[in-house]
């Protein structure tokens, strides 16, 4: 090995280091020997002058860190399409179709009663379709509740529930009495697949997010939040129930008031 | 390196890699922000990296960058004398080794710093400093050499006695 002026600060740490062997290190020496003044920086290396550093915690690890992909979004859409599935199913059972009539228990009333007895006049069956259309969309709760005081809008809105619902008057047919072949005729055709999804879909949306209308309309002293929610979720049920016998119009309008309103 | 890796590495050596930052003369902030930048770039590459390179890795991504913005601020200084912080003797206080030695680092120039850290402080041999920094093993050795005789020289400045 040859040190030079321009290499031994090389040979000078290796020296100092003991990484060198006894024939470099005679080598070395003699460099020093040579230039006595590079011997000052060999002696002011100092192997055994280390620093230490106490430890430094980083402030923000779990910000470095990577996890995962999270599936809860995924757990959150799933529960949404259940509680959708959920809701259409309802809303399918509910459907009355041509050959059921009304859903639920009237085709085993129907059965049971003698067919002049349950057979409605059809004057008297339109009349309280139109008696039990034009008091709903008389009486919009939501929209009564927003405009009324609420001391007022309270009991008016409880009242009004009655008559949404299909009347129960003795003279009066029952519910499950319109099926009536000449009221059928006399109905507008049936809904296309579409319209039954556009009410069948603003039906859920009515059932999913009805919070923010409510609430935005109620005073604290009136029925709550889960009574209103109730009553609406009855109107829109007894309204598309009763989609059979009105027209599409007609109930698409009564929705729409209830949702807009 | 897999995920779980990283992030084992986060755990184990973040606080040394932050460390290493803020001793070569980062500062609080760009030290953080060099510690980000190193993990962002290993989790990028962490399919290249090895896990047992993990750290090496990050040294390096935070010495470049601190290097890097070292200079651009250079750039900006309008004196040398700026580069360098002036060194303040107390003489009636009682020489405190770890504080002068402190000084004396902070007065290195930031290559030889990261090399005194680096082997010193992690414990790396000079061909891994090689390594780390992208130098030679023979600059490395040089760069050793001429820091520590620096740090003495500091040391002695400031009263340390060179006899003990």
């Amino acid at each position: 090995m040859t040190i030079t002026t321009d290499n031994y600060e090389l040979y000078f740490y290796r020296y100092a280091e003991g990484e060198l062997n006894a024939q470099e290190r005679a080598a070395v020496e003699d460099f020093v020997a040579q230039h006595p003044q590079l011997a000052e920086e060999l002696a002011l290396y100092d192997p055994q002058l280390k620093i230490s550093e106490p430890p430094l915690p980083y402030p923000d690890k779990n910000g470095l860190m990577h996890h995962p992909a999270r599936v809860q979004p995924l757990w959150r859409w799933a529960a949404a399409a259940s509680v959708a599935a959920v809701l259409m199913g309802g809303v399918w059972l509910f459907w009355p179709s041509q050959s059921d009539g009304v859903a639920g228990s009237a085709p085993l009333l129907a059965q049971q009663q003698p067919v002049d007895t349950i057979r409605p006049d059809v004057e008297m069956v339109e009349e309280t379709i139109r008696h039990s259309a034009g008091e709903t969309a008389a009486q919009p709760t939501l929209a009564y509740a927003k405009a009324q005081p609420a001391a007022v809008a309270a009991p008016q809105a409880e009242a009004a529930l009655p008559v949404v619902s299909v009347p129960q008057q003795e003279d009066m047919p029952s519910q499950t009495v319109v099926e009536a072949p000449e009221l059928l005729a006399q109905a507008d055709p049936q809904p296309t697949e579409a319209e039954k999804d556009t009410l069948v879909i603003e039906y859920i949306d009515v059932m999913m997010f009805p919070e923010t209308e409510v609430v935005q309309a109620e005073p604290v002293d009136t029925p709550s939040l889960k009574d209103r929610y109730r009553n609406l979720r009855s109107r829109v049920s007894n309204t598309i129930r009763d989609y059979a016998y009105k027209s599409y119009a007609e109930t698409r309008g009564e929705l729409l008031a209830m949702v807009n309103n | 390196m897999t995920q779980k890796e990283y992030n084992n590495g986060v755990r184990l050596w973040a606080d040394d890699v932050y460390r290493f930052a803020v001793r070569c003369g980062g500062g609080e902030e760009l030290s953080k922000d060099a510690v980000q930048e190193a993990y962002a770039s290993l989790w990028e590459r962490r399919e290249k990296v090895p896990a047992e390179k993990g750290k090496s890795f990050l040294l390096t991504v935070v010495h470049n960058h601190l290097m890097s913005q070292h200079r651009h601020s250079r750039v900006h200084q309008q004196t040398a004398q700026q580069l360098v912080p002036p060194l303040l003797v107390a003489p009636d206080e009682g020489f405190d080794l770890k504080e002068a030695l402190r000084k004396a680092l902070e007065r290195l120039p930031q290559v030889q710093r990261a090399a005194v850290e680096l082997k010193d402080v992690e414990g790396y041999s000079c061909k891994e400093i090689a390594e780390i920094l992208s130098l030679s093993e023979t600059q490395v050795s040089v760069y050793l050499f001429r820091a520590r005789v620096s740090l003495k020289k500091t040391l002695i400045a400031l009263g340390y006695d060179n006899n003990n």
